[in-house]
């Protein structure tokens, strides 16, 4: 199925200046499955591995009920899951089974009751047994709640993480509330190929579950890599992943010219869109091709191995000032927000590291930015955690936690569109 | 195979651009030397100093790496509209306006009583201009501390349908009111002399006369 993916990118400056200097150009890349494959759902098999230590006793275990349930009512006869729920013991709510039937699971859920203290490790090493079971072919995802810390198993959650990854299972590591280690569920995610999640009221669970679902049953595109073969003297200094979020994804030298970066899962209905922050050398006037961008994925339910489709990236150098100042008012906009993105990271890093002087100044200017893009309350934590440095000389957990995920989905469909 | 005239390298035929270098194949002539010429200087961050922070910047780097600063220049010729700009002499009204045009239509500011008048066209965007990303919206609420009251750049718009003045929210952050009833997206709700309108947290009051 050829063509399965519309490939398009756009230029923040479509024209450069005819300068004596190297400058920065930014790209926008953006991959989307195309209309033809809406219909196609992959077949899912899931593992639910749920904290139910004593601190989720209440509303949030009420919502862990509720949203577990509703994310079993998207499976179908296709699918297969499993429900772990873990304090310092594991117990397997449901077994690997057929979703055609989720009511017996669903009674088993609702007498699910609050106990005990937090052992992530317990439940992860079940769900990657648990996910051998299952049709093949179907795409495997671990879904973590916990809103605590674990006792003192980090190192066993790490090398889970890594088995998840050598036997296909996504990891999905939803952190509840403000007192779970942020660092070491975004190490789960990443290690497995997932992504980690801030969720700040019990209630937005059932909204998680069900988007991470929906989200893994689109995800009809499988291994996804991202070729950039760039012209002498071309440099990439960042690839910036920015829907779903923002995430700098780096890249690996293919060769002198050549740059790779794995991209993974494509969801119908959404896709990808990439910054590609590149250094290009003095031109004089003209058009030049900068590069080739190339996409190869596979779409295992059609049976569609090795796929690639590919664009000329083109840039024009002029010597008319006026026509070098063109921008692109969509790129720049995403553009800024990667950039304060990039600058609210940065100032945690930096406040965790004592430069307290650096996060203020970093997180000031990020207020600037988010003020422009319209994103108020954010901006009003930023505040906050400023307030916070001067006076505590620490950023809060919650505030650290708002920046870190809330501040990397401020790209939305209307800024795509 | 094409030899390419700018650094010899050897690409396949039919190829439009050099493989190596990037110079067009297809044009003869159009290929130059590819030497650094000195032209005209980069229009972003023509310097490679940060205005703000006096870090070191790349020219054409939209932000300050280290402070986040805007390194864009800004763009002349802001259509901010002057609270001072004519207005018409005779009432305007839906009537009128349905012949196609918003003029005489005043925006009030309710913090300073600054009157904004609609320029004269069929549509009107309302929002906050960017120089950053060269945007700059008919209505400009930059200057009423629109950023600090979560205006979008392109906040709303403002225009005549069926004989009716409309506004409508375009999908912002921080969305938009009529007498306090927020707005669903895209929507367009139509407005009377006197109701307040809510931008994010700007209010204003509409005059139509």
């Amino acid at each position: 199925m050829a063509g399965s993916i519309q490939l398009a990118h756009t230029l923040a400056r479509p024209t450069l200046a005819a300068t004596s200097t190297p400058q920065v150009c930014y790209a926008l890349l953006e991959m989307t499955p195309t209309e033809a494959l809406a219909q196609v759902r992959m077949p899912l098999n899931i593992s639910f591995v749920l904290d139910r230590s004593g601190s989720m006793d209440g509303d949030k275990l009420r919502c862990v009920r509720e949203a577990t349930s509703l994310a079993l009512d998207q499976l179908d006869a296709h699918d297969t899951f499993s429900i772990l729920t873990f304090d310092t013991r594991l117990d397997v709510l449901a077994a690997s089974q057929s979703a055609a039937n989720t009511q017996t699971a669903k009674a088993r859920i609702a007498q699910l009751r609050a106990d005990g203290g937090t052992q992530i490790s317990l439940g992860m090493g079940q769900a990657i047994k648990e996910l051998q079971h299952g049709a093949p072919g179907a795409l495997k995802r671990m879904i973590l709640l916990t809103d605590g810390q674990t006792g003192g198993d980090e190192a066993d959650c790490l090398r889970l993480a890594d088995q998840a990854r050598r036997a296909g299972v996504q990891i999905s590591a939803f952190g509840l509330g403000d007192d779970w280690n942020e660092l070491l569920l975004q190490e789960i995610a990443d290690r497995s190929g997932g992504k980690a999640d801030y969720i700040d009221q019990p209630r937005a669970l059932i909204a998680g579950f069900q988007n991470d679902v929906t989200s893994a049953q689109r995800a009809v595109v499988q291994n996804a890599v991202l070729n950039m073969r760039l012209i002498q003297g071309v440099t990439p200094r960042a690839v910036w992943q920015v829907t779903p979020f923002i995430k700098n994804l780096g890249y690996q030298p293919v060769s002198d010219r050549d740059v790779s970066v794995p991209l993974g899962e494509l969801e119908t209905g959404q896709g990808r869109a990439l910054l590609i922050d590149m250094l290009v050398p003095p031109r004089p006037p003209g058009q030049y091709r900068i590069g080739q961008v190339e996409v190869s994925y596979d779409i295992p339910t059609l049976g569609v191995i090795g796929e690639k489709t590919r664009q000329d990236v083109l840039l024009v150098f002029t010597d008319d000032p006026l026509r070098a100042q063109q921008t692109d008012a969509r790129v720049m906009n995403i553009v800024e927000k990667v950039s304060a993105f990039r600058l609210q990271t940065q100032a945690i890093k930096d406040a965790e590291s004592g430069n307290i002087a650096g996060a203020t100044q970093k997180l000031r200017s990020a207020v600037t930015r988010l003020l422009s893009q319209g994103e108020v309350e954010l901006a009003q934590t930023v505040r906050q955690e400023i307030a916070n440095l001067e006076q505590q000389g620490q950023i809060s957990q919650s505030g650290s936690k708002t920046i870190k995920f809330t501040g990397s989905k401020t790209v939305r469909l209307k800024d795509m569109q | 195979m094409i030899c390419c005239a700018s650094c010899g390298n050897e690409n396949v035929d039919n190829a439009a651009f050099c493989d190596n270098c990037g110079m067009p194949l297809a044009a003869p002539g159009t290929a130059q030397a590819f030497t650094p010429v000195a032209g005209v200087q980069a229009s972003a961050a023509s310097g490679s100093v940060c205005p703000a922070c006096g870090g070191t910047v790349v020219p054409g780097e939209a932000f300050c790496e280290q402070c986040g600063a805007t390194l864009n220049a800004p763009v002349p010729a802001a259509v901010g509209i002057s609270p001072q700009m004519p207005t018409s002499a005779g009432k305007p009204t839906v009537s009128q306006s349905a012949a196609g045009s918003l003029h005489g239509l005043r925006l009030v500011i309710q913090s300073d009583g600054t009157e904004v008048a609609l320029p004269n066209k069929s549509n009107v965007i309302i929002g906050r201009a960017d120089p950053a990303s060269q945007f700059f919206p008919d209505v400009d609420l930059d200057r009423f501390d629109a950023l600090n009251h979560g205006v979008s750049r392109r906040h709303a718009s403002v225009q005549i349908q069926s004989g009716q003045i409309v506004i409508q929210d375009l999908d912002t952050a921080n969305g938009t009111a009529i007498n306090r009833q927020p707005l669903a997206p895209h929507q367009p709700e139509p407005i009377h002399d006197g109701d307040e309108l809510r931008f994010g947290k700007l209010v204003a009051t509409i005059r139509l006369g």
